[in-house]
């Protein structure tokens, strides 16, 4: 999932205007979390479903896979807050008119919030981020650690794709007890793996000058007034709308 | 000509436990590198090709020996090694030892910014080094939605922008298919031709036979042979003996003269 969310964040229609879009994200993270949730969440969805699909042009298909895990620990944590269990006579279970209303608002307002932050991190590509963390001056040992982090997730990740490639290869997932020990192996080589990437990769930053300090060129900010106004006037709409009292 | 870059009597042994019992992996290397060198560094695996290729721009450092920049040696300071990494730029057989930044841009722009220049020239450079190599339609993604071929493309820029006077590249043409080969072989060309020098190791007889001007052949961390190339290729037993071949071209020549 992850290659999915950083290939569509570097390719979709949004990718040099990360300013306004982390402007409209916060904004929109803003109206899910403090607007009524009842009112504002449904909202606040909708439009960052429209901004994904329509404005950012990220694929649906993605997107929605990427929102199946977070909503079915959703679904299970509000299924577990509808229901009360009493234990005066034995253990008993009932529903819970309160819990499930409880669980109604801070459901839409999670799911609110997950599609937001979906819709940051498909449109928002790594690199941009990491220029709005520059700016927004946060130290730069931090933004140097997040570079490489970035960088050796996919590194081990290719790694570890290999090593499980090989282990099939050699029906070393033939079963449960040969799976275990495939899966204990293999975390044990991509460790060494990752020591010896570390390695190397400091070898060949001390070839290219390498004096402590990640510097790299940073994207210039391609933000225009009228995407800011955009990006701003869109959640205040929402939240307008929230708190308006009904007709 | 006082050489560009010039190794003396180069020993180095590889730090690890019992390293005094150990064969060195360098051993009483001496090499002088002339400006618009074309040299191949030839040897079977573990002869000290790469081991040999990363003193040239201080990344390893000789156990004893000397290396010397524009006739001065080099004492390994940090002022020392930024000139010596100025001058001499290294790539990795595999760029994925090199590879680190968010883009393909932002990675070739890590050397000049090293080098303390202004953005606009950074700039500059990393534009010519992306064009050089054909990258401009890569430039901003990330290294790791990149085929092998296009990611030693990227590090070989990132060499590039620091413009060098000696490019120092370990193992280019591995992993390459023929077209990569071929197009790896065009952009050399070019390169020594705007006057740069280049050292390269690797395990391709025919590519080495088809691009050096000189060879240096290396056995068991020591120099066994060196010389134009016309002149060491033409040497069988030699080849064989430290575990290599003579070049395709030139064996099925001597098979067609042993057959009239």
């Amino acid at each position: 999932m992850l290659r999915q969310v950083d290939t569509a964040a570097c390719a979709n229609r949004w990718r040099a205007h990360s300013e306004s879009v982390s402007v409209f994200c916060g904004g929109l993270m803003l109206c899910a979390l403090l607007a009524p949730p009842l009112r504002a969440a449904p909202a606040v969805a909708g439009v960052a479903l429209l901004a994904a699909f329509a404005g950012a042009r990220v694929p649906a298909r993605d997107y929605l896979r990427a929102l199946l895990m977070p909503v079915a620990f959703l679904a299970t944590s509000a299924a577990a807050l509808c229901v009360s269990i009493s234990w005066s006579h034995g253990p008993r279970f009932a529903y819970s008119p309160v819990g499930a209303h409880t669980a109604l608002e801070a459901g839409v307002r999670a799911f609110a919030a997950i599609c937001v932050t979906m819709l940051f991190a498909f449109t928002v590509p790594f690199t941009q981020w990491l220029a709005l963390l520059r700016r927004a001056r946060t130290p730069e040992p931090l933004l140097d650690l997040i570079l490489v982090t970035y960088r050796t997730i996919f590194l081990l990740d290719d790694g570890l794709a290999s090593i499980v490639r090989a282990q099939t290869g050699r029906l070393g997932y033939r079963d449960a007890r040969r799976a275990h020990r495939s899966v204990a192996l293999a975390a044990g080589a991509l460790f060494l793996r990752s020591l010896d990437q570390a390695r190397r990769l400091e070898r060949g930053l001390a070839a290219r000058n390498y004096t402590g300090r990640l510097t790299v060129l940073l994207p210039p900010s391609a933000t225009r007034a009228r995407h800011l106004a955009l990006a701003l006037g869109v959640p205040a709409l929402v939240a307008a709308a929230a708190f308006l009292p009904l007709p | 000509m006082t050489p560009l870059l010039e190794l003396r009597c180069l020993h180095y042994v590889y730090p690890s436990a019992g390293s005094a019992q150990r064969p060195p992996a360098l051993a009483d290397i001496s090499l002088a590198i002339r400006p618009g060198t074309r040299l191949v560094l030839l040897g079977a695996n573990g002869a000290g090709k790469s081991t040999l290729l990363w003193h040239c721009n201080g990344t390893l450092r000789p156990t004893s020996g000397d290396i010397l920049l524009g006739g001065k040696p080099v004492r390994h300071s940090r002022a020392e090694l930024t000139e010596l990494r100025r001058r001499v730029a290294l790539v990795a057989q595999e760029p994925d030892d090199q590879l680190f930044a968010g883009t393909v841009r932002q990675d070739v722009s890590f050397g000049p910014m090293n080098l303390g220049l202004p953005e606009s020239e950074v700039r500059v450079r990393v534009d010519e080094a992306l064009a050089a190599l054909d990258l401009v339609a890569l430039a901003d993604l990330p290294p790791h939605q990149l085929s092998h071929g296009q990611r030693k493309r990227a590090a070989l820029a990132g060499a590039l922008a620091m413009r060098p006077e000696l490019l120092a590249l370990d193992e280019p043409t591995a992993g390459l298919d023929p077209r990569g080969i071929e197009a790896l072989h065009r952009q050399l060309d070019t390169l020594h031709a705007r006057g740069m020098a280049i050292v390269l190791t690797t395990h391709d007889i025919d590519f080495a036979h088809r691009w050096a001007a000189e060879v240096v052949v290396m056995d068991a961390g020591r120099i066994a042979a060196r010389g134009p190339a016309a002149e060491i290729f033409a040497e069988a037993a030699l080849l064989h003996r430290v575990g290599l071949r003579q070049p395709y071209a030139l064996a099925a020549c001597d098979t067609s003269v042993g057959r009239r």
